[in-house]
């Protein structure tokens, strides 16, 4: 008789990722953007927002009421080395 | 990686509380479901694009990530007029406090070519919520056409949408045309931004044009495939497969509240409810509390640190009350009349201290459950000074404003409770479910006072639960027709018609005996089982409509609960009846279980129908599976007790069956059916003891 499993790892598929996408550095810190809550790296400096178990880079310029915005503009616009 | 969108359904992106819904072919149509809102107001009704007046036939539509999606139109070529050959038109498009849509026009021939390029506009300022149940109209607009601009006001509402385009269009009242010159293999671009204001202020797009759009990833977990978690073994495919898509979805689910962004919270559904609603939070909470306790404490405690603390009519705030549904973020919606909070529901509250108690049964910490008993105390004052505003016992619900929600149960359209000859039933109205989930509250936090040897409080509320239980049958149970009312209404006449709530009833164990076996056969009657699930209302009532949310439709998580209901009462046969048909149901739609499909009979579609503005994910439909397969396994911890009850009766499709994994108290329990027994092991050396349910009461 054929078996069928499934993994019901409702605590890992609810929690937050931890690292940087970019650089893997962990933890990420979450911050808030009007409506959007994001998870920053504090390493690189890149912002993540997560939806619907998509994580996409969050482009500082349309952060509006996030107190980290001007620290992320810097990292941003900062000339490439 | 992208996902192919069926041309039937249609393209439907979100980002926070930005949706776009439109044709697969990216045209928002006018009198559908369809449009771009933004933060609850449609903010583009119609959207049109035709190439020398012809809607180019759609080659493929791809959902590339939540936010994007990309569409290949095809424009044949017209012989006998100026353009001979066809053209591709791809449209690229990105949601995020407004929209983006990038235009390609692709000549594929040796031949350089013109063609008149045209998007028509238009905006309606009409609520979400109203254009999900077909009575959006929206307001008067104004459009007013700019060089390469087109502004739509509905000034009297404070309302403002710009929609800016380059590529030097031609701007009118209705939209905008460009004269596309397109190179011999070569192409034609043109971008155009939606760009909605709120208060005087225009959002920030999320993806401005003439950005390159940054790439997303699907979500890394950090712990993908731990070894303890739970894990099920089933001869059954459908069951193994929606449950592993439930899981998927419900991770889609999670929303954040920036304050506080460890605890654990889902969204109700999207697109349509990506906000915190009560009720859905409760209830998946608690349906999940065999594979996560995390969900159900972060959803408590976020409900508990809104809790109502004063009278305000134009939320339905009032003190003890749980919220109906808040939106983390912004408190300016832009609909009308609305708030970030809305309390206006009469069940999350008893859910509430229901929850907390099944929370503190699975084996929570003693510290986080004293934390939140104040709340729950809180919350039964609610229902005895604010809940039962008249005195008669019974919970009930009137809206404070005009603006407030007309029904505040769970079917909450405007046509949601009626009588069984169709007539709607008048405020304040007493629902069956809310009396039973009162019960269960009392009862709840009975027991919740018997772990901490507080006998007065356990007294008193097991004293208030005989009350009610022995008033609920006095004025519920209807002997000419032999069932429990849906309802009293305002005159505290029954609401006579057959529905799916008194399965709610048997869930929460307020229904004596005698009257269960009526309400377990009406379950399973073809006036309310379509083969595929439970109807919210039976075909014989004068309301019936198979395609009516709250009046004939079937919603996973209602059939669930009376799986549940009847599980407890020891009706294993009808138990088992529904919940294959909620396996077979999952596996004809994917195994992704909808908010709601149509109520039609299974041998008149042979299959499920889905309804077409349903939630796809669902939390609680996603949550609904777990429920059943709990109560198929009649798995019920009592870890202040030390005790676990189990007596499984899986149909015998899905045996052998192994649950492993599931947490109770400090335990890590597996729970494996055989054709020759049962068992449960990991409870060794720990305080708790297995008592045997062998057989069912009945």
């Amino acid at each position: 008789m054929t078996t069928y499993t499934a993994a019901l790892d409702l605590e890992d598929a609810l929690a937050l990722p931890t690292a940087c996408p970019s650089c893997g550095h962990e933890p990420l810190r979450p911050v808030a953007d009007g409506d959007r809550s994001n998870l920053l790296c504090w390493s690189c400096g890149r912002c993540w927002h997560v939806e619907m178990n998509w994580t996409s880079r969050v482009d500082p310029h349309a952060c509006g009421t996030c107190t980290q915005q001007e620290a992320c503009l810097r990292l941003v616009d900062r000339p490439r080395e | 990686m992208t996902t192919p969108a069926p041309g039937a359904e249609g393209l439907t992106l979100v980002q926070g509380s930005t949706l776009c819904r439109s044709a697969a072919s990216g045209d928002i149509v006018p009198w559908h479901p369809q449009g771009l809102f933004v933060r609850d107001v449609r903010a583009l009704a119609r959207w049109e694009l035709t190439v020398d007046g012809v809607p180019g036939e759609l080659l493929r539509a791809d959902v590339d990530e939540p936010f994007a999606a990309s569409v290949l139109l095809h424009v044949p070529g017209d012989p006998e007029g100026a353009r001979h050959g066809s053209l591709l038109v791809t449209r690229r498009r990105f949601v995020g406090e407004g929209m983006r849509e990038d235009l390609v026009v692709r000549n594929s021939t040796a031949r350089p070519t013109t063609c008149r390029v045209a998007l028509t506009v238009a905006a309606d300022f009409a609520d979400l919520f109203a254009v999900r149940e077909g009575r959006g109209r929206g307001v008067a607009v104004t459009a007013t056409p700019g060089s390469d601009a087109l502004v739509l006001t509905a000034p009297e509402h404070d309302h403002v949408v710009t929609v800016g385009a380059n590529g030097e269009p031609v701007v009118h009242a209705d939209g905008f045309c460009w004269e596309a010159h397109v190179p011999a293999h070569g192409e034609w671009h043109a971008g155009v931004s939606v760009e909605p204001a709120v208060a005087g202020r225009r959002l920030t797009l999320h993806h401005p044009r003439g950005q390159d759009a940054t790439p997303s990833h699907p979500v890394r977990r950090a712990r993908d495939g731990r070894a303890d978690a739970p894990r099920l073994e089933t001869a059954d495919p459908d069951l193994a497969a929606v449950l592993r898509r439930s899981v998927e979805d419900l991770g889609a689910l999670r929303i954040v509240d920036p304050e506080h962004p460890e605890r654990a919270l889902v969204a109700a559904g999207a697109p349509w409810s990506l906000a915190l609603f009560g009720r859905d939070a409760l209830l998946t909470a608690l349906m999940l509390l065999p594979l996560d306790r995390g969900l159900a404490l972060g959803t408590l405690k976020t409900l508990a640190s809104f809790q109502g603390a004063v009278v305000d009519p134009d939320t339905d705030e009032q003190p003890g009350r749980i919220m109906h549904a808040m939106r983390f973020g912004p408190p300016d919606s832009l609909a009308p009349g609305t708030r970030d909070r809305s309390y206006g529901t009469a069940d999350a509250t008893a859910l509430f201290v229901v929850v907390l108690d099944e929370l503190a049964r699975w084996g929570a910490p003693l510290e986080e459950v004293a934390d939140l008993l104040p709340h729950a105390d809180r919350a039964l004052g609610w229902i005895e000074q604010y809940g039962d505003a008249d005195g008669d016992g019974f919970v009930e619900y009137r809206r404070a404003t005009p603006r407030g929600r007309l029904h505040q149960g769970w079917k909450d359209s405007l046509d949601g409770i009626r009588h069984a000859d169709g007539r709607p039933a008048e405020p304040p109205i007493a629902l069956v479910e809310v009396q039973a989930y009162t019960y269960a509250a009392y009862l709840a936090r009975a027991h919740l006072a018997d772990a901490v040897d507080d006998a007065v409080t356990a007294e008193r509320c097991r004293r208030r639960a005989a009350e009610l239980r022995r008033r609920f049958h006095a004025h519920f149970w209807l002997p000419e027709r032999g069932w429990f009312a849906v309802a009293l209404d305002g005159h505290k006449r029954p609401v006579d018609a057959l529905a799916s709530n008194p399965g709610h009833a048997l869930w929460a164990g307020i229904v004596d005996e005698e009257y269960a076996s009526a309400v377990a056969a009406g379950l399973v009657s073809p006036a309310l089982f379509s083969g595929w699930g439970v109807r919210t209302l039976a075909t014989s009532m004068g309301a019936h409509d198979p395609m009516s949310p709250h009046n004939g439709s079937v919603w996973p998580h209602d059939t669930a609960l009376c799986i549940a209901g009847l599980v407890r009462y020891g009706f294993t046969d009808e138990a088992q009846q529904l919940a294959m048909a909620l396996l077979r149901t999952s596996g004809a739609l994917g195994h992704r279980l909808p908010e709601m499909f149509g109520g039609f009979d299974r041998a008149e579609t042979g299959r499920p129908v889905p309804y077409p503005t349903a939630c796809a994910p669902h939390a609680a439909a996603a949550a609904a599976p777990v429920l059943v397969l709990r109560s198929l396994l009649r798995l019920d911890p009592d870890v202040p007790r030390g005790t676990v009850t189990c007596g499984p009766v899986p149909p015998a499709e899905l045996v052998p069956l192994r649950v492993s994994g599931l947490r109770i108290g400090s335990a890590t329990v597996d729970v494996a059916i055989n054709g020759s027994g049962w068992s449960v092991t990991g409870l060794q050396g720990t305080p708790l003891r297995i008592e045997a349910l062998d057989v069912p009461r009945r």
